[in-house]
């Protein structure tokens, strides 16, 4: 009986100690997670907890980390090795939770941590041919980029090394799994993470279908390869002092007899977007060059950026990094500046591949059955077997859709071409970014630059400032790369880049600033064909106009310019679909909505009501014009959502256009009609939503909040006040995209000077004050004063913390 | 006396918990609680008391440290995952958690002294 007992409870005992150490549905291991010791109790002891010593064996000398009070860390080595060794702590110590998600996001290991929900995703990338992409990348790399990759690696590893469960990220606990080792793979595999970010926008398969259904025509009136307005990046009108190279014979038509019907991949925001600009000495205020950035990206926390300075032998260097990668993306040395935005180019292009009658292993190329080259990936699910995925790579890449995946047809592949899939320099750009000192350093920098395509913004203490549409692009010929490519000719691959010297470029330029915010890269007599999804259309215009009309811009300005509420946009379509709307016989109260929509200033303060009534009018005019889109998508026939320029463009020329006709709707409708329609349904949701909220401020119904990449709301921020609106307006912050970060650099030759924030904060801890302590600066436009440092002891009483690393 | 003893023994509890649990993970508190339970009799009713309240007690004290020093940011986040109204709740589950690895450890020590040492006294 005795016995009985012991062994009764001991089984008890062991049997829930065990339940509580278990993972269980969504809850963590109950005991684990809450033992105040080290379960997350812990993150919240550890939160701001920077150890003054750090023992790293490998490192040549010592190296010497001061955090200020943002929690910036300034690194101060002896040598370039210990630099990046001691970047790669700093990043784990900060953000490994993030470094690790990401590049399992870009390998397609999701499903590895989240189960079976992620595996269509996952599949993706793998048939994308990211990890293709990452191997490449890192094969190919230049000496010195691998050393520093290395290093950067070592240090990743030691921290990851001095962890036991107590230090542990909160999600890794959440979560109940561990870090496994940092590899150089993985800087390859974010590299690329970006890059398909920024640089994979396509619509061959869509513009191929419009092509089909409604014909070239009406396909060049609603996609057109050239806005009829022209404000592009690089504008110097008859003055390009070259001509293109021996023309490319225009791809031989190669018109698909078939709808494409798949079932494609989800697309990045098309509001992935950015704005940068700097001022000439002439036109500046103080005398100074001052350089801006915006990259306006989906907003997430931990943030995306992690702010760093690195200084050490022959570079000193502050700006953002990503963290997993080692060098500053973005930023400023002692002498210069520069920021990107993204180059709206075509650097994708798919194949359609014929299989052989009887079997799949070989695909019909130049008149004869060629072998595909299979890769096996093995897909781990938690909790499940391995899915294991054949991926097929013909000479063009791998076959992305086909009948196993998302793609219907038997007989046909889609082979993906990316220019992401062959070697790149990047990686030495950035190394030789962060050591440029002058206009000429950054030319040469940007030689190694072949992707993700970027306009390159620079200004310098010189005074110089210029911008350069840096990427490698396929050369091709007259609306080549528009449409879906016949993958049975070897011809029809890529075989000629235009010369990096004759990408896209000024210096300099008499208005005396330079400016890009997506639109189109070059005038009409650049010698090149220039293709892309999309091209910006507002912003670029309304960063214009302001900069033009000052001859004397200040820091104030430029802050201003970035929190511009302006929506060129609205100003534009507006008074069109107020005009519309005349010789219907309206309510009182649309009247009275009218008259409250004539007074409006176009600008979407946080307050503004009429933001949200032109906001909700135009989205529901877009959506009846492009119903018959959403239609065709409901059957995997995909077409591509025009621009809201083309839309406007529409309304303006031809009201009478079949896309105006309301599919839902008896008879045929014009653009009058859907404008009325429209105006009524927005009306219906105004009143709706004021009955809920009690106002329409617009800040309340766009709601901005920022998510933590887990999805977990109390780990983001919701009920975000601010103005702006996603898209066309220069203060671009939409529901939960907007700008990434924002800076502004004065090139003082005396000690340059910068100011800046980014939603979120240093620490990537949920449980640190400095997880999120800049998201309500960047929602009201107050910017940190970036403490730039020339020497260790010289932040006084900014630093907070003081690390060495030996 | 006894009540003396179960005081004894919870503030025993407590400590050799505190001593196990900087070094092994959060179960040795269960491996205390058995221990004193064995070493200082009670019986078993008593000894899960006190082998509750002892790591229950640490427990809370420990998570309400931390939760101060961090002006309660991770808690209040982590009570909103699990959609708990407060940080209080959040911790006296903690302590509930706690105390019942304690309690069960000292109830198998209790059984296990009742086992193999002749008893002394009722």
């Amino acid at each position: 009986m005795k016995l009985f007992r012991v062994i009764f409870s001991f089984i008890i005992t062991i049997a829930i100690i065990i339940a509580l150490n278990s993972k269980i549905g969504p809850l963590p291991p109950l005991g684990k997670f809450l033992d105040p010791f080290h379960g997350f109790w812990a993150n919240a002891r550890l939160a701001d907890y920077v150890p003054g010593q750090i023992s790293l064996p490998g490192l040549q000398a010592e190296v010497s980390v001061k955090y200020d009070d943002m929690l910036v860390p300034h690194i101060f080595a002896s040598n370039d090795t210990d630099l990046y060794t001691a970047t790669g702590y700093v990043h784990a110590s900060n953000r490994l939770w993030q470094m690790e998600i990401q590049t399992h996001a870009a390998a397609g290991r999701l499903s590895e941590i989240a189960g079976e929900k992620t595996l269509d995703m996952d599949r993706g990338q793998r048939r994308k041919g990211m990890v293709f992409g990452a191997e490449n990348f890192i094969a190919h790399l230049d000496d010195t980029s691998k050393t520093i990759l290395h290093a950067y690696a070592d240090g990743v590893n030691a921290f990851i090394s001095q962890l036991d469960y107590e230090q542990l990220p909160l999600e890794y606990k959440l979560l109940n799994y561990a870090p496994e080792p940092w590899t150089v793979l993985k800087s390859g595999l974010l590299y690329k993470y970006m890059s398909d970010m920024l640089n994979s926008f396509e619509r061959d398969m869509e513009n191929t279908n419009f092509r089909e259904i409604y014909g070239k025509e009406m396909l060049n009136l609603i996609y057109p390869d050239v806005d009829n307005y022209e404000d592009p990046v690089i504008d110097k009108v008859g003055k390009w002092d070259f001509e293109s190279t021996e023309n490319p014979i225009p791809e031989a038509a190669f018109i698909d007899e078939r709808l494409v019907k798949i079932d494609r991949l989800p697309q990045y925001n098309p509001h992935n977007g950015s704005n940068n600009w700097a001022v000439s000495p002439e036109k500046s205020a103080t005398g100074h060059a001052l350089l801006c950035n915006d990259m306006h990206l989906s907003l997430y926390l931990p943030s995306l950026w992690y702010y760093v300075q690195q200084h050490s032998e022959g570079v000193n260097v502050f700006g953002h990094t990503l963290p997993g990668i080692p060098f500053v993306i973005t930023g400023f040395t002692d002498s210069i500046a520069w920021g990107f935005t993204n180059a709206q180019r075509d650097v994708v292009d798919w194949f359609k591949i014929t299989y052989d009658r009887t079997s799949r292993d070989y695909y019909l190329l130049d008149g004869s059955y060629v072998p595909v080259d299979k890769r096996i990936e093995e897909i781990k699910i938690h909790g499940k077997e391995s899915f294991f995925d054949t991926v097929s790579y013909t000479v063009f890449g791998p076959i992305t859709y086909d009948h196993s995946f998302k793609a219907e047809s038997q007989k046909n592949g889609y082979a993906y071409r990316w220019i992401d899939h062959d070697p790149s320099g990047g990686l030495n750009m950035f190394y030789l970014m962060n050591r440029a000192r002058n206009f000429n350093d950054y030319m040469q920098a940007l030689n190694h630059f072949t992707s993700p395509a970027q306009n390159v913004v620079f200004a310098s203490v010189q005074g110089d400032i210029a911008h350069k549409v840096q990427g490698k692009y396929p050369y091709n010929g007259f609306e080549e790369g528009k449409f879906i490519k016949d993958g049975s000719t070897s011809a029809n691959n890529w075989d000629s880049y235009i010369p990096n010297n004759h990408n896209a470029f000024w210096k300099n330029p008499d208005r005396g600033f330079v400016s890009s915010a997506n639109q189109h890269p070059a005038d009409s007599t650049y010698p090149y064909y220039i293709t892309a999804t999309n091209f910006e259309a507002y912003r670029n215009r309304r960063i214009n106009d302001v900069l033009e009309a000052d001859s004397a811009l200040t820091v104030e300005d430029m802050k201003q310019l970035h929190y511009d509420n302006y929506s060129l946009k609205a100003a534009e379509s507006l008074p069109i679909l107020l005009e519309m709307l005349n010789g219907f016989n309206l309510s009182a109260a649309e009247i009275a909505t009218i008259e409250t929509l004539r007074q409006w200033d176009y600008y979407f303060t946080a307050e503004s009501n009429e933001s949200v009534m032109f906001d909700i009018w135009y989205s529901k005019f877009y959506q009846n014009v492009w119903d018959e889109i959403k239609i065709a998508r409901k059957e995997n026939v995909i077409l591509a959502y025009p621009t809201d320029y083309s839309t406007i463009n529409l309304l303006k020329t031809q009201p009478a256009n079949l896309f105006f006709d309301h599919q839902a709707t008896e008879g045929v409708q014009t653009a009058r009609d859907i404008v009325l329609k429209s105006f009524r349904e927005m009306i219906a949701e105004v009143d709706a939503f004021k009955k809920v909220n009690g106002n329409v401020r617009w800040t309340d119904y766009k709601s901005t909040y920022i998510e933590h990449q887990l999805r977990l709301k109390p780990l983001g921020v919701q009920q975000i006040v601010c103005g702006g609106n996603s898209g066309d307006v220069v203060n671009a912050t939409g529901r939960n995209h907007g700008p990434s970060q924002r800076i502004i650099v004065e090139l003082d030759p005396a000690g340059v000077k910068a100011w800046g924030h980014f939603p979120g904060g240093q620490s990537g801890n949920p449980a640190s004050k400095y997880y999120d302590n800049m998201v309500l600066p960047w929602a009201n436009g107050e910017y940190f004063d970036l403490l730039f440092l020339t020497s260790p002891d010289a932040g006084g009483n900014r630093i907070l913390y003081t690390q060495k690393i030996n | 006396m006894n009540k003396v003893l179960v005081l004894l023994k919870i503030i025993f509890t407590a400590t050799i918990a505190f001593l196990l649990q900087n070094i092994f993970p959060w179960w040795s508190a269960a491996v205390a609680a058995f221990i004193i339970a064995f070493i200082l009799y009670t019986r078993p009713g008593s000894s899960f008391l006190a082998g509750f309240l002892g790591v229950a007690m640490l427990w809370f004290i420990w998570a309400f440290i931390a939760n101060s020093a961090n002006d309660g940011i991770l808690a209040s986040r982590v009570a909103r995952i699990f959609s708990l109204p407060n940080n209080t709740l959040l911790l006296l589950i903690t302590s509930l958690i706690g105390g019942l690895t304690g309690g069960l450890g000292a109830i198998t020590g209790s059984y296990f002294r009742n086992w193999i040492l002749p008893r002394e006294e009722q």
